[in-house]
């Protein structure tokens, strides 16, 4: 190719067959939310490593970007009964997220209005009050000031908590599918607007009739935005996934950007554009199922027929007996594709059967660890199954030692092997920056130009003095 | 990709036999054991290293 004939900068696609083509061979009628397109030029400049390793970085992100956006805290089964409460903690700041009512979620700064204890220091009940174990000042569910302790020896206490100077201070709250979000800051736009295009599309999915049946949590040696970054793009996996490379088009995923979600649809029973020969169905199916070489396959392609729509076929009768008539519904492509959501700046509900949900942030203040989050939102006949409480894996854990992931903790394992090298090969860097392709890693670009948007808002917001929100 | 078989060894590691004769062991996280020098690759070392697990495309 000259360099007259090159297509415009994030023009250029992979050889191979695209999802759209695939769709088209769909077995099943295709919903629009699959056949919508969205792709977006983030530019082909290089991102400093500063963003990654550097503690002013880090406070940038704590002061304008953590401390304003919506994020995920928990679920709504996470808080069943009046009095249930979780902790939900980003950089320096934990918040108390309470079901004061049956039909309210409240969120609080968790700091005791006395001496600033942390009211909560893991998740749990309250049965009629927050009471901090410091002293024993007290609020209702509602944050509305209850008692002091020796209240004689506090002479300004009744007038200030006359004039609720005493209440809890609390921070937005949202409900969206199941999942509990907040956001510190009160002027924020609503959850609603926030989400907007994208998001939309999981009317189709209703991830609120789904429990989480595996909930798994490790600290990775890396800023959270390593590891989230290896879950952005497919383009990685024919070399960090290389088993993937037969049954997976990881370069023929498409990557569509709205404006606070986006998405990396990657599809099944394709092979990669990359292999330089062709893959018969038989040895795409071994490849899928991971059916090593002494091993026979528990069912076959017949003749004529392709992985893609055997394995869909497949999914379809695992799935039926748990969610019904929707399974005959919907399409291969919701089947056995992946579909990779991300609400920014660290929420990642994945489409359809996928099941996945990620979470990532910083841990606790440290901007060179990070935690990684997977949550597994299974669908369920009958009565609602209590949700999973959380596997914490120890530092020298593989993901594997998590059972409930079943061949995932394999799939993270390698994607763990990168994820401590790449902060250090970033700590290490002679270059000082990274260079991203123009749209296969469209979705981390787009990560990048949201905290752009956001760190420069408000720094621009502090130099004019007319700063709104909180500081966490 | 490069027609290399990587297979359990029984021993806990990972036994490459690449197409030209050369052969290596290796543990699952690609550091090399015995046998020939191989350019081998870490990922396909793990996985093929790591236990068998359910798999979600056969079970639900």
């Amino acid at each position: 190719m000259s360099i007259d004939d090159r297509p415009s900068p994030g023009a250029a696609r992979s050889s191979g067959i695209s999802y759209q083509e695939l769709l088209d061979s769909d077995t099943h009628d295709v919903p629009s939310e699959l056949r919508a397109e969205s792709s977006r030029y983030f530019g082909s400049e290089d991102v400093p490593v500063e963003r990654y390793i550097s503690r002013e970085w880090h406070e940038k992100e704590v002061a304008h970007v953590w401390s304003r956006v919506w994020q995920f805290a928990c679920r709504e089964e996470h808080l069943p009964d009046v009095g249930d409460y979780v902790v939900y903690e980003i950089a320096r700041s934990s918040f108390l997220v309470i079901r004061t009512a049956p039909e309210v979620i409240k969120a609080y700064w968790n700091s005791c209005l006395h001496r600033g204890r942390q009211l909560k220091d893991f998740d749990g009940h309250c049965d009629n009050e927050i009471r901090c174990p410091f002293h024993g000042f007290a609020w209702e569910l509602d944050g509305s000031f209850k008692r002091a302790p020796a209240d004689w020896d506090f002479s300004t206490l009744a007038d200030r908590v006359a004039a609720r100077e005493f209440e809890l201070p609390e921070v937005q709250v949202a409900r969206w599918q199941g999942f509990v979000f907040i956001n510190p800051d009160l002027t924020a736009e609503s959850f609603q607007e926030w989400a907007g295009d994208g998001l939309d599309h999981f009317e189709r999915w209703d991830l609120g009739s789904r429990y989480v049946e595996a909930h798994v949590a490790k600290v990775i040696e890396c800023n959270w935005k390593i590891s989230q970054e290896a879950f952005c793009e497919a383009y990685h996996a024919d070399t960090t996934h290389p088993h993937t490379a037969k049954y997976i088009g990881n370069s023929n995923s498409q990557i569509d950007v709205w404006d606070n979600c986006s998405r990396v649809i990657t599809p099944a029973g394709t092979s990669s554009p990359m292999l330089p020969y062709e893959v018969v169905p038989d040895e795409m199916l071994r490849a899928m199922l991971d059916v090593r070489v002494d091993e026979d396959t528990p069912f076959d392609v017949p003749e004529g027929d392709t992985c893609r729509r055997v394995a869909a076929s497949k999914a379809r009768d695992r799935w039926r007996p748990i969610v019904g008539e929707v399974a005959d519904e919907w399409s291969d492509s919701e089947m056995i594709d992946n579909f990779d959501y991300t609400v920014f700046p660290n929420f990642h509900p994945w489409g359809s059967f996928n099941r996945i949900v990620y979470r990532f942030r910083p841990n606790g203040d440290d901007h060179r660890t990070s935690i990684m989050e997977i949550l597994l939102l299974s669908p369920f006949a009958g009565e609602r199954p209590p949700p999973a409480s959380v596997h914490w894996l120890d530092p020298d854990e593989s993901f594997t030692e998590a059972p409930e992931l079943g061949m995932l903790g394999k799939i993270f394992n390698q994607d763990l092997a990168n994820m401590s090298k790449v902060q250090k090969g970033l700590e290490t860097s002679k270059k000082g920056a990274v260079t991203m392709s123009d749209y296969m890693e469209s979705k981390v670009r787009w990560i990048h130009h949201k905290l752009d948007v956001w760190i420069d808002a408000g720094e621009q917001a502090a130099v004019s003095g007319s700063e709104v929100g909180v500081e966490l | 990709m490069t027609g290399a078989l990587y297979e359990q060894d029984g021993q806990g590691n990972v036994r490459v036999a690449l197409r030209d004769g050369r052969v290596g062991t290796f543990t699952p996280d690609g550091r090399r054991v015995s046998g020939d020098k191989i350019d081998v690759d870490i990922h396909l070392a793990g996985w093929v290293g790591g236990p068998k697990v359910k798999h979600h495309r056969l079970e639900t």
